[in-house]
């Protein structure tokens, strides 16, 4: 299953260095790149492609697994960071910092931080006001939440000293991983490892809360803490994957459920499939956003809107059903 | 000696001055009204609820002890219970073994039979009918070979094969150095199934003894308000509600 | 004969007060955008100026406008400062200029120049409005096109957005002695691709104080790369944004960076 997952992945990542405008041989200037030659083919495979396949599976690894801690954690299949408020938390705390060049101490990892920071405050906001019957409200509580912060990262964007800022809102909400360079990656591989090594240590929680709190609480599974630690994982994906990447939507809804079956609908055996599946579907949907005629890009988190909007859809149709 | 000791036990305005045993071998039934504290009591021992007092485990204090040793010991067996996914019947039971971090077959595949799910391991669990899913969460408990079962309600929405299936199994599993605390609803069966009756009335003990010292007319007046006919005298004790 | 002499007299007062309107003095001039802004900056007596209008506030010249008022933009404002003069640009404030139409207030619309030999009639409008003669306006320069072989610039905007020919901004470069690096479209989404494996031999791009996102484009690795940095052109954002006199001195620093680079391509 793993395996397979991970054969696919390096498969999609070599297509994905097939796809660009200029014909280009793709495996000499890779080469060529590798040892620092300075020719047309080295920059372009080594400075734009590469960067860009590396953070589109780097992005959908970090989505596809705080997805797939977030529905575990709060037992409810439409959790998303989108839907939960966790990415406009993360757009907004990385905006503010960018725009405004605030926290330089920290560097080009200041808005990461910030991402990680607001990500982490809209989730307990949201966790707050879902309030204990979580399971229900949750979305209620996002669609809050994410209102909320939506709004903030508005104003924030209209104050910012930039003129052209009120109108990259676009990317904010909707998420693009073209022209970046790899110095971003070493702000999302680090935040991917430590983030997902933090939900993977409570892989078990997962697994014993499909029965509900009490019996993971009564399993000797720390409920309370273990929850913090998920959520912080968390934040750390969704934060630093939307300070680089945008908000691409949808990818955390639509990858767990895509592998769950494939996992025996286990919710501790879900989370590295989901990352390499993440990572595939950005991949995929990064290679067809290049694939369109140049001139107008479509953003990324529109093409993944697409596909996800009618599984959100489709699994409301489905709780319906069950509560009819 | 006790396998469990409570001392003084005491939760908000839940539960008040709760002095009790558990012997070894012994299936307890805990009876009263609803909101007479029947599953907060049971809350309380399964590490859930931050409470005044003590409970000790073998003499041990249940608060030192690490959530994971205690729950590999003292395993709660929920009212109602559902899997958010559709986890597969074999995934379910192996949950059981989460305290003790592994997917050991042989303890499953034991608790599986003991609970008659063997044939339905690879169906999903959210397929299975009220009763057979309640067999499926008991095999659960099972699977973690526990000393002592904190079994809340476990009768509720089954029919009647299927209460007299769980509790064989239940008293069954109350032997040697093994114990089941068990709250229930119907006077008739805890009187013949258990060993000792609980009556809680509004968070205190009423009443603490064999069935017979336990359900008396004065009692069943005093804490359900209502008349009541007991008889002990023939094979299966008898308490029938008048008017 | 006295048909003839009344004739001769009335041409002659028709002159007198043409020239007499052209010679009253508006004291109560009022701009409503950037390029307006600019136009009285350079060319207005400050006491004759009541207000500009706030966005040269946020796109600042280089030089600065202390002591010159400006409004905020409000119907309300503008209206109570009774203007004598209301400067707009044809494409500006739409809203607030109908508005000030309907309340009876002096606007005048002044068409930019979409060509460089536009400018000096442009230049001589704004002059004759504001009570100065229109033939102080700086005079086109002989129109110049480029060699075939002349270096390559690519005036490169936010977004990676592209100028194009057919523009106010390609007839710049040309009469500056370069070639356009874009020959498609007027404004075009760049491939990054492309560029970085046909780079031009010179980029003009103006970068923001603040960050944005707009900027990721130019500041990629991949194009810094590519052009050397002697290949970016140190340029004056201002000169850009409206089109006025200072365009011949942006075409004279084009031209004088061209030499440069010309000089630098022969010494490799």
């Amino acid at each position: 299953m793993t395996p397979a997952l991970i054969l696919l992945m390096l498969l999609t990542a070599l297509a994905s260095l097939y796809v660009g405008s200029t014909d280009i041989a793709v495996l000499d200037g890779l080469w060529q790149w590798l040892q620092g030659t300075d020719s047309a083919a080295a920059i372009v495979i080594g400075e734009i492609r590469l960067p860009r396949t590396l953070l589109a599976l780097t992005v959908g690894a970090a989505l596809g697994m705080s997805g797939a801690a977030l529905q575990g954690l709060l037992r409810n299949p439409l959790a998303d960071p989108g839907l939960t408020g966790a990415s406009q938390g993360a757009a907004l705390g990385a905006a503010s910092v960018f725009y405004f060049g605030l926290l330089p101490a920290a560097g080009a990892a200041a808005p990461a931080l910030a991402g990680l920071i607001g990500a982490a405050i809209a989730m307990s906001l949201m966790l707050m006001l879902a309030g204990p019957s979580r399971q229900g409200m949750v979305i209620m509580a996002g669609l809050a939440i994410s209102t909320l912060t939506g709004a903030l990262l508005a104003a924030v964007l209209n104050f910012a000293p930039n003129p052209f800022a009120l109108s990259e809102l676009v990317f904010w909400l909707l998420g693009s991983v073209s022209e970046r360079g790899l110095d971003h990656l070493g702000i999302l591989l680090p935040a991917l490892l430590l983030g997902g090594g933090l939900i993977w240590s409570q892989r078990r929680l997962l697994l014993g809360l499909s029965l509900g709190e009490q019996v993971a609480q009564s399993m000797g599974l720390s409920y309370a803490r273990g929850s913090r630690l998920i959520i912080l994982g968390a934040a750390l994906l969704v934060g630093a994957s939307v300070a680089v990447a945008g908000a691409i939507g949808f990818v955390g809804l639509l990858v767990p459920h895509l592998v769950r079956p494939l996992v025996r609908n286990r919710p501790d055996r879900l989370l590295i499939p989901a990352a390499l599946a993440g990572a595939i579907l950005v991949c995929l949907a990064d290679i067809v956003v290049r694939w369109m005629p140049p001139g107008r890009e479509l953003k990324l988190g529109v093409l993944t809107s697409l596909i996800g909007a009618p599984l959100f859809i489709w699994l409301v149709w489905q709780e319906r059903r069950k509560w009819l | 000696m006790a396998l469990i000791t409570i001392e003084q036990l005491q939760l908000d305005s839940r539960l008040a001055g709760i002095n009790l045993t558990l012997e070894a071998g012994e299936l307890l039934g805990v009876i009263g009204p609803n909101g007479a504290g029947k599953s907060s009591l049971l809350e309380c021992i399964a590490g859930l609820q931050a409470y005044n007092g003590r409970i000790e485990l073998d003499g041990q204090n249940l608060n030192r002890l690490h959530g994971l040793q205690r729950a590999r010991r003292i395993a709660l067996l929920p009212q109602r219970c559902q899997s958010a996914w559709a986890l597969k019947v074999a995934d379910v039971i192996a949950l059981g073994r989460l305290p003790w971090g592994d997917e050991d077959p042989e303890p499953i595949g034991q608790a599986a039979r003991q609970t008659g799910v063997s044939t339905w391991m690879d169906a999903r669990v959210d397929h299975l009918s009220g009763g057979e899913q309640a067999r499926v969460w008991l095999a659960r408990v099972l699977a973690g070979r526990p000393d002592i079962i904190l079994a809340d309600e476990p009768l509720a929405s089954l029919d009647l094969h299927y209460q007299q299936r769980v509790l064989e199994l239940l008293r069954e599993h109350a032997q040697l150095q093994r114990g089941v605390i068990l709250s229930i609803h119907d006077l008739n069966l805890a009187a013949h199934w258990c060993d000792r009756l609980l009556l809680l009335d509004a968070g205190r003990i009423h009443a603490i003894g064999t069935p017979q010292q336990v359900l008396t007319p004065a009692a069943l007046r005093q804490v359900y308000e209502i008349d009541a006919e007991v008889d002990f005298s023939g094979r299966q004790p008898l308490i029938r509600v008048l008017g | 004969m006295s048909r003839w002499l009344c004739r001769g007299i009335c041409l002659f007062g028709l002159v007198i007060g043409v020239a007499q309107a052209a010679a009253v003095r508006p004291e109560r001039v009022v701009s409503l955008d950037l390029c307006m802004d600019r136009m009285l900056a350079r060319h207005a007596d400050p006491a004759q100026v009541v207000a500009l209008s706030p966005m040269h506030k946020r796109f600042p010249l280089p030089w600065p406008l202390e002591g010159w008022p400006s409004h905020d933009g409000s119907l309300e404002q503008v209206f109570a400062l009774e203007p004598d003069l209301i400067l707009v640009g044809q494409h500006n404030a739409l809203m607030l200029r109908k508005r000030l139409q309907t309340l009876q207030q002096p606007v005048e619309l002044v068409i930019l120049p979409r060509t460089l030999d536009e400018i000096a009639a442009y230049e001589g409008r704004v002059l004759g409005l504001i009570g100065r003669s229109p033939a102080e306006a700086q005079p086109a320069p002989r129109p110049l096109q480029p060699a075939t072989n002349a270096p390559r610039l690519l005036l490169l905007g936010p977004n990676g957005i592209g100028t194009g020919p057919d523009t106010f901004e390609d007839q710049i470069i040309r009469q500056a002695g370069w070639r356009n690096y874009l020959t498609g479209v007027r404004y075009e989404r760049l491939d990054l691709e492309r560029v970085v494996t046909d780079p031009p031999d010179a980029i003009l791009w103006s970068s923001p104080d603040a960050q944005a996102l707009a900027s990721r484009f130019a500041e990629h690795p991949a194009l810094q790369h590519s052009v050397p940095a002697t290949g970016w052109l140190p340029t004056d954002n201002w000169r850009w944004q409206c089109p006025g006199p200072w365009t011949w001195d942006l075409i004279e620093q084009l031209r004088q960076q061209l030499q440069y680079s010309s000089h630098n391509k022969r010494m490799k």
